[in-house]
């Protein structure tokens, strides 16, 4: 089989490029850069890409996924991320390309995990299985796009005030999404230490603190 | 904020001998003389003789208690109620020693065996007050310094890797880099030498590299920029504090008045006319500190207006108690301005300063924020505008950075743990070394040019998307601000061209008039069915200021996206 890796983080990128050599997968080329994964996958032509979700400002893995997919239409894609729910990255994700695969970093417990994944994705593409359901975290799947939204700028430290500002809504709406937050995740304990738990909760979800 | 401390006036921080002696010097003349006659100045002398003698045997006292059951205080505290006592003997021995003295030694006049055992008493209470007050403020007084010297403490802990105050942009930027680049080559020397590394050493070492460089740097830059941390010295905290101080003081203020007037008032006028005057005077009192408080409360304070204010009501307090004693009660009594003006002055400083002291000790140890950074917030946003640049670069550091470090470090032992990974080679590591960690961008905000931020923006989406276009924008001095904003319009554009129209190709132009940079975006992709409003159409307000507008072209042919944005410019060049 053979892939192209893209990740922005030099060390995930060269670990993971092991782990899967290992595994007897030939890793055609590995990059950060959107622009370079797709220039050598039109040269390559790899069967898959294992894609990380959050590629820094500009297009993220998504949006990479449907460029390769509009090149290489049979390509398999398996985006590896640490955000459980993409929406915690950019709320206005789209629906994965056909046959995608959503896998999250701290569930993959194994790397022949990514492999079997991998194949599959490559089998689902070019099969006519559709796949339009947006991935949602079953966690998240009461969650709406508003919450999720003030979620993330709340672990981004800011005040109701601020939240209230960027989201264009009043400091009560922004009051009240935190509070189905705090009573969706049951968050107990004083008003400072629930904004904390639900920063925490963010930032668990989107692969930056370990669960539990 | 509940402050949990429990309150031990008899504890390490009890009235020591030495504060109480700073005290004593003020009963000699803090209490006036108001015998029922009118004294001659020789006489008025005597008084402050007997006074001072009476202090002095107080004093000893004192220091008798210092030595002996007060002496292991600090490990074995002794109960409140023998502070409160200790207060009461020291004012009754001060009292009837001062009237002994004055009757027997100087035979002053007026002064009787009923005047000594009324003044006891009276000095007794007054005693009990005044220790109790010294002692409350002093033990606060310790439980700030306490904490100061805690936090002085973690702070000297960080010294080793800050850097030094003072520094302009340009210095602290290189300081930045040259540190970075250190850190960069030991990292490089550490692993050189081997020829694998073990994926849980590199984490390790990234970690150090972030809670031991990075976020130093931003601690000091963030205490360099002032902010929400910013600096006010103890006495002018305290004196900033006094207007919030009045309404929790007013117990005091009207105890004190009253101890200190009551053998006055009933010598003076019987009991009760006496009565009337003392009720009249602590109205007075307490309508003046309601008055001070009004002042305050409308006024900016600031130390001046404060001592100002505090120094005017109490003149306002002395002449009025003047006009009471002279003309309503037509007292025979000698009124003396200077002492009750003294005394005035005296206990609305000591009764404020006091609860000044506690508030703020709850401030300091709980959050500074809430009330006082909140009261005084012009003051700090002036100090925040100023150092915005630091605190930019301090969050980049903070946040950006040091979390991209802390990340890595993480995925890097849960891959490794996970996917039970062999060991890195070192010519990754070492790669590393080459890895731009690119400063500039994100601190030098005002350098940013138009022209940059859209070469980066197309860079970005150029492989996914045919981009075109034409700009005719000033040559330069475009609020960063507005390139800023530009960059995320053009950014959100495209990608909303890519994701939501399936857009192969776009052409998007830009030009700058005197006041207005005009841009419009056309794709081939997909008609807009519905346009719902979301963080796209936010962003297009927020940096339009509303003035922006999407439509499909007819015959399905694409969108069409334009936008007008203000700005200053200067003349136009042509770049493409």
């Amino acid at each position: 089989m053979r892939i192209v890796l893209v990740e922005d983080e030099v060390f995930t990128r060269s670990t993971m490029k092991a782990a899967l050599q290992l595994q007897g997968i030939e890793v055609v080329h590995d990059t950060g850069s959107v622009g370079s994964a797709m220039k050598i996958a039109e040269i390559t032509k790899p069967d898959a890409a294992l894609l990380d979700l959050d590629l820094g400002g500009g297009p993220n893995g998504i949006d990479l996924a449907f460029g390769l997919r509009r090149i290489l239409p049979k390509i398999g894609i398996v985006l590896l991320t640490g955000f459980s729910d993409p929406r915690l990255l950019d709320i206005k994700v789209l629906n994965l390309p056909t046959g995608s695969r959503y896998l999250v970093k701290h569930r993959v417990h194994d790397v022949e995990i990514l492999v079997s994944e991998l194949a599959k994705s490559i089998h689902l593409s070019s099969g006519s299985k559709p796949n339009n359901e947006k991935v949602l975290n079953p966690e998240f799947k009461k969650i709406s796009d508003a919450q999720i939204e003030t979620l993330k700028y709340l672990a981004q430290g800011l005040s109701n005030g601020e939240i209230a500002r960027l989201r264009c809504v009043s400091e009560k709406s922004v009051e009240q999404a935190i509070s189905r937050l705090v009573s969706y995740f049951k968050i107990e304990g004083g008003t400072h230490n629930k904004r904390v738990g639900l920063s925490r909760i963010y930032f668990q979800q989107s692969g930056s603190l370990p669960n539990g | 904020m509940v402050n949990t401390t429990k309150l031990n006036l008899g504890g390490a921080h009890a009235i020591s001998y030495k504060l109480g002696f700073g005290l004593l010097p003020f009963l000699i003349f803090g209490v006036p003389l108001t015998i029922n006659h009118k004294i001659s100045n020789l006489e008025f002398l005597q008084w402050c003789w007997a006074a001072a003698i009476g202090t002095l045997l107080a004093a000893i006292f004192l220091l008798i208690c210092d030595k002996t059951f007060l002496k292991n205080r600090r490990t074995k505290p002794v109960p409140n109620s023998w502070i409160f006592a200790l207060g009461a003997a020291l004012g009754a021995i001060k009292g009837s020693s001062t009237e002994i003295i004055a009757s027997s030694w100087f035979h002053i006049a007026g002064l009787s065996y009923k005047s000594i055992v009324v003044r006891t008493l009276n000095s007794s209470v007054l005693g009990l007050l005044m220790i109790s007050l010294l002692s409350y403020v002093n033990f606060w007084w310790h439980s700030i310094r306490n904490v100061r010297e805690e936090l002085a403490q973690d702070l000297r802990n960080f010294e080793s890797t800050f850097l030094p105050l003072n520094m302009g942009d340009d210095q602290l930027l290189r300081e930045i880099e040259e540190r970075l680049a250190d850190a960069k080559s030991a990292f490089v020397t550490k692993f050189t030498g081997q020829e694998v590394t073990q994926p849980l050493e590199v984490a390790k070492y990234l970690r150090r590299m972030a809670q031991e460089l990075i976020r130093p740097m931003s601690h000091k830059i963030n205490e360099r920029s002032g902010g929400r941390f910013k600096k006010t010295h103890f006495i002018r905290q305290l004196l900033l504090l006094l207007p919030e101080a009045i309404s929790p003081s007013l117990p005091w203020l009207v105890a004190l008045c009253i101890a200190t007037n009551l053998r006055i008032a009933v010598e003076s006028y019987g009991v009760w006319k006496g009565s009337v005057f003392l009720v009249s005077v602590s109205g007075l009192l307490l309508l003046i500190a309601q008055g001070i408080k009004v002042t305050l409360k409308n006024l900016k304070p600031n130390w001046i207006s404060i001592l100002t204010i505090i120094t005017v009501a109490s003149l306002i307090n002395t002449i009025l108690a003047n006009l009471i004693n002279n003309f309503a009660f037509q007292s025979k009594n000698p009124f003396n301005f200077y002492l009750t003006f003294f005394w005035t002055i005296t206990v609305f400083f000591l009764v404020l300063t006091a609860h000044a002291a506690t508030s703020l000790s709850m401030l300091e140890i709980a959050d500074l924020e809430n009330k006082y950074y909140k009261k005084y917030l012009d003051n700090l946003k002036q100090t925040l505008m100023r150092n915005s640049q630091d605190v930019r670069l301090a969050k980049f550091l903070h946040g950006t950075l040091s979390t991209q470090l802390l990340t890595s470090a993480f995925r890097i032992e849960n891959l490794s743990k996970t996917m039970n990974l062999p060991a890195i080679k070192n010519e990754i590591l070492i790669a590393e070394q080459h890895m731009n960690i690119d400063l500039a961008p994100k601190t030098h905000q005002e350098d940013l040019n138009l022209e940059t931020v859209i070469r980066d923006t197309f860079y970005k989406w150029g492989s996914l998307m045919q981009i075109s276009g034409i700009f005719e924008i000033g040559a330069a001095e475009i609020n960063s601000d507005v390139v800023m904003g530009m960059g995320d319009l053009i950014n959100e554009v495209l990608s909303n061209a890519h994701r939501h129209g399936g857009a192969s190709n776009i052409d998007l132009t830009l030009s700058a008039t005197d006041s207005h940079l005009e841009f419009s975006a056309i794709n081939n992709g997909q008609a807009i069915a519905r346009f719902n409003k979301g963080y796209g159409s936010r962003l297009f307000d927020e940096v339009t200021g509303n003035s922006w507008n999407i439509e499909n072209l007819p015959d399905n042919r694409g969108v069409k996206f334009t936008a007008r944005v203000a700005v200053e410019s200067t003349p136009n060049r042509k770049t493409n």
